[in-house]
């Protein structure tokens, strides 16, 4: 997801970047576990913000079957199987602890033999960042033979570009010409319906607005424009400029959701281990998190027609054909499929693990103390098809990923931070759970909103306070799930 | 961390465009200084509480 972001040009790239490194090493630094137990409607609001976690994860894999050329249905039961053989299957954790990190690293091998292949990312990122434009290549499949479009996309051109049909479709553009003089010009809107055959040619101008059937491959001209993307090469690399209080809100509101979210999700790193492994972890985090980047800047200084199909893994697999030596694509494209896959069976089995926590901590919250393994099992499966059905229903991976972590630092972390003891804290869920909810439908960073409320409404409420003065900020769901986590 | 690169990208005169070996400075910053501070201090942390003596609750 972040590759794609890259790729698209988020004027707030570097900050969102630096947000998902600190909120991966801010969690691990939260302490394993405190000794209230969260209340069940607050475990329930983080075992829904583990969903759509975990439905964001859903559709990453449905978009890697697709850029494979299997159907986003195919990819997302496919996933799905996957996550649910993770779920049921409560032993073998000593190996399935490796496969994140394992996975992690093997997407970084291609990588590696990229740069070798490409340049290094400075003299890339100056390339790109020098480019008066970002256009189509003579050699990209988009000219050659054609590729289709994502349903539902409607391309604004910039420039004159002729489009040509790959595949017979019928195709639709929406002209806007000013009439009239002055400032505020107004527009004529006249929308054209044609049915092209395969060869047939359209020529759109400034401003047109095209689109075609699903599934209808089309070509486009060299050396023009992609349309979406950035303007040029220096305002993707400088974002443009921007009001100070759009800045603000942009960071703000991605460091409170990722970060309050990393705190609720990430689990916290053993105190009591070998050195060398405490050392590693944050750096990894960090590495694969640069590495993901890089993605993205080779993503964009090779096929920057990316933007035209916003799917989160198209860079990494798109990079990988671009590759000088022929015969490794092939092989490199094998072997960053595997280790995607395996990169995401190593998440689903963090996500079991938290899931398992916070299931234990439901069963104390009812007042049943041991939660057998074929429950927790059972409970767990019932999220992952819960999370396919949400999969399904939403395409936008990167929107449920920040809803879901919003939703944590919202419901769970903002009412814990504010120490005010178990009342307080339903009160602070109450208000944060509803507040996400109703600003998730207007405004794009809900937990810049929900979360200090919520934190307000457990402070301003009377009750019995938590005698601990450490702020207890790690919403762990009590000695249950402690005990699940350590199992 | 997040302030450092917020206070380079609202800074008058575009601080955050200039380049650095061809980069630019908020480039940089959000993608290798930070993220080293940051895991130099978490690790730092880490170790710390890996070598505090066990203190009752």
């Amino acid at each position: 997801m972040l590759a794609a972001r890259a790729v698209a040009g988020d004027p707030q790239f570097p900050l969102l970047a630096a947000s998902i490194a600190s909120a991966a090493v801010v969690g691990l630094l939260a302490p394993p576990a405190s000794a209230r137990p969260l209340a069940p409607v607050a475990a329930l609001a983080l075992l829904a913000a583990l969903m759509l976690v975990l439905a964001a994860e859903l559709v990453v894999m449905a978009d890697l079957a697709r850029s494979l050329g299997l159907t986003r249905f195919h990819g997302l039961v496919a996933a799905a199987v996957l996550a649910l053989g993770v779920a049921a299957v409560p032993f073998g954790d000593r190996w399935w602890r490796l496969a994140a990190p394992v996975g992690a690293l093997v997407v970084l091998v291609p990588l590696a033999l990229v740069i070798a292949s490409v340049g290094p990312p400075w003299i890339v990122w100056r390339d790109v960042a020098s480019r008066p434009a970002l256009t189509f290549d003579e050699h990209s499949a988009w000219v050659t033979h054609g590729r289709a479009l994502p349903e539902g996309t409607r391309l604004t051109f910039d420039e004159p570009h002729r489009v040509t049909a790959a595949t017979a479709a019928t195709w639709r553009v929406v002209e806007r010409d000013p009439v009239g003089r002055g400032d505020a010009q107004p527009v004529r809107i006249v929308v054209r319906e044609w049915r092209l055959n395969p060869g047939d040619a359209l020529t759109v101008r400034p401003g047109d607005q095209l689109s075609v059937e699903p599934e209808a491959r089309v070509r486009f001209e060299a050396g023009r424009r992609v349309p979406g993307a950035p303007a040029s090469g220096i305002s993707w690399a400088d974002g443009g400029r921007r009001r100070i209080r759009d800045i603000l809100v942009a960071v703000g509101g991605t460091a409170v959701t990722l970060v309050g979210g990393g705190l609720a999700l990430v689990a916290p790193a053993p105190m009591r281990g070998a050195t060398v492994a405490i050392a590693l972890t944050p750096a990894l985090i960090v590495a694969f998190v640069l590495g993901a980047t890089l993605w993205g800047l080779y993503g964009i200084a090779l096929a920057p027609e990316l933007s035209l199909v916003p799917r989160a893994l198209a860079p990494v697999l798109e990079v990988v054909q671009r590759v000088d030596t022929p015969s490794w694509r092939a092989a490199l494209a094998g072997l960053v499929t595997t280790a995607l896959v395996v990169l995401f069976l190593g998440v689903v089995f963090a996500w079991r693990v938290r899931a398992g926590a916070t299931l234990a901590g439901l069963a104390v919250a009812f007042r049943r103390p041991s939660m057998s393994t074929a429950a927790t099992a059972g409970g767990t499966a019932a999220v992952v098809v819960l999370a396919a059905a949400v999969a399904w229903m939403r395409g936008d991976p990167w929107q449920l990923f920040t809803w879901g972590l919003g939703l944590a630092a919202s419901a769970v972390v903002a009412p814990r931070l504010a120490a005010a003891g178990p009342r307080a804290e339903l009160v602070g869920m109450a208000v944060g759970t509803g507040a996400f909810a109703a600003a998730a439908l207007w405004i794009p960073h809900p937990a810049l909103v929900a979360a200090p409320l919520a934190w307000l409404a457990g402070s301003c409420t009377w009750g019995e306070r938590d005698a601990s003065p450490k702020p207890p900020y790690a919403p762990g769901v009590g000695e249950a799930a402690a005990r699940h986590e350590r199992r | 961390m997040l302030a450092g690169g917020v206070a380079l990208s609202i800074t008058p005169f575009e601080i955050g465009t200039i380049r650095l070996a061809g980069v630019g400075l908020l480039w940089w910053y959000g993608l290798v200084a930070a993220p080293a501070v940051a895991v130099a201090v978490t690790a730092a942390a880490l170790a710390w509480g890996a070598r505090a003596p066990d203190t009752p609750e």
